[in-house]
């Protein structure tokens, strides 16, 4: 196992709209919104993450986006990230 | 040594006033009574279920033969690995005649998962990702676009199932929606509306298997379990709960079983005259027809819109509508496909018999975290 740094932007390979609120252990907001999510392209790996910042149903194949971290924590990990539209 | 089924009991799914391992009794007794037999004859038993209860267990009211009972729990596949452990006994000789029973009892809505019973983090299931339909969603998306299907045939396979359901007396969905009621319903995950899935549901299913020798002894009515073949994923295949994925995607356990089934069968998807493939949601059934060899990826709009997967079709598929419209109670979901195709091959399913005495059959399941055990029975 070793360490790989991987691009922060990508092509979306595929996606969805969440639009039931996902059971616990599902940390969201106090009312449920529905979210994107897709599997982002990043050269050697393809991760899954939520997308944002534009309407929910409004995602293309294709398209390029980039990575937003989210709650970084001391030690520099973000636990929480997403994926917006553009080059970033 | 090449094994038989000789008997075939199932608990109607759906929802009941009864516990799941009372639907499992249910099933069981009518395997035995179906094969004439009785609990005592019994000499090996395999089972499962996910959320109703030890299977093992069913030996208080069945009886306390002392018989070897091995309860199995591999999520979608526990019908097809309690059959596989049951069937391996009677091909080693091990046990003369064996039952196979699979029962369960969902909660409402999606099932809930712990990351942790995955190897998962929990940040992945907090941030909402571990979620069974938004991977069915995300794995179709993508199929859809690789090869030009429309998403039309979605609704077109969840009208096939409904309406297969509606003449089916053990099925739970019994109401027929047009495609384009189910097509225009609320969507769940984009673009699979909520007709297009299955839901968790509740049911029994049981088995009773001997060797071709003794069954053809018994009865004149016996199905050869001519193959059964289970298989976990390789590396590289796009499965549920997947954080990340290779960059480039191999094909997965439904690929390696089906060709495993048919191989050690030797026979050929186009010798098939009924199947029951698994169908989670309405895209599901659409890739593992591919999956299993019944046409190329990309050519399901032909076998779909044609009306060649209809009970009266060239290959009938999810005779007594499938999941979507029994739902799955995971420990008896592979069984009833299983039992589905005994009772087409006996000329028993009433309603919704295959025309033209059908002879060769085959089912497929598939689940998390990425397994898939296929069957091909003859008659």
């Amino acid at each position: 196992m070793r360490e790989v740094a991987l691009p922060t932007s990508g092509t979306v390979w595929s996606w969805t709209v969440q639009r039931i609120e996902p059971k616990p252990p599902y940390k969201g907001p106090a009312e449920f919104e529905p979210f994107a999510v897709a599997y982002v392209h990043l050269d050697s790996l393809r991760v899954e993450s939520p997308l944002a910042g534009r309407p929910v149903d409004e995602w293309q194949i294709g398209e390029t986006v980039h990575l937003v971290a989210d709650d970084i924590d001391d030690d520099g990990h973000a636990w929480r990230f997403h994926f917006e539209g553009g080059e970033g | 040594m090449s094994v038989s089924i000789i008997g075939v009991g199932l608990h109607p799914f759906g929802r009941f006033d009864i516990s799941g391992r009372e639907m499992g009794l249910i099933a069981a007794r009518a395997a035995l009574a179906d094969a004439g037999l009785a609990w005592s004859d019994i000499d090996f038993a395999a089972g499962g279920s996910r959320d109703g209860g030890h299977a093992d267990a069913l030996v208080s009211e069945l009886g306390l033969t002392g018989v070897p009972f091995i309860s199995v729990y591999n999520g979608c596949g526990t019908g097809g690995s309690a059959l596989l452990t049951a069937s391996q006994a009677i091909e080693s000789g091990a046990a003369d005649i064996a039952l196979a029973v699979g029962f369960d009892k969902h909660a409402r809505g999606a099932f809930a998962t712990d990351p942790s019973e995955y190897g998962l983090p929990d940040w992945y299931a907090e941030a909402g990702m571990m979620v069974t339909t938004q991977f069915f969603a995300l794995k179709l998306r993508r199929y859809l676009d690789d090869h030009g299907l429309d998403p039309r045939l979605l609704a077109e396979v969840a009208a096939k199932a409904l309406r297969n359901g509606s003449i089916t007396p053990h099925a739970w969905r019994r109401n027929p929606f047009t495609a384009d009621e189910i097509a225009n319903a609320p969507m769940v995950n984009d673009p699979l509306t909520t007709y297009m899935f299955c839901s968790p549901s509740e049911g029994g299913a049981a088995i009773v298997l001997t060797s071709t020798e003794r069954a053809r002894e018994m009865t004149d009515r016996s199905v050869e379990l001519r193959a059964i073949e289970f298989r976990s994923r390789q590396f590289g295949t796009f499965e549920v709960f997947s954080p990340s994925l290779a960059p480039t995607i191999t094909p997965g356990a439904t690929v390696d079983a089906s060709r495993a089934a048919f191989e050690s069968a030797g026979i050929g998807p186009d010798e098939i005259d009924v199947a029951q493939i698994q169908d989670t949601e309405a895209g599901a059934e659409l890739m593992h027809l591919a999956e299993c060899g019944f046409c190329e990826h990309g050519e399901q709009g032909k076998l779909i819109l044609g009306g060649e997967l209809d009970i009266d079709g060239r290959i009938p598929v999810n005779t007594d509508g499938g999941l979507i419209a029994n739902g799955e109670p995971i420990g008896a979901s592979g069984l009833r496909q299983v039992i589905e195709c005994v009772r087409q091959l006996q000329g028993r399913a009433g309603d919704r018999q295959v025309p033209g005495e059908p002879r060769i059959a085959f089912t497929q399941v598939y689940g998390a975290p990425g397994i898939s055990a296929c069957t091909v029975l003859s008659r």
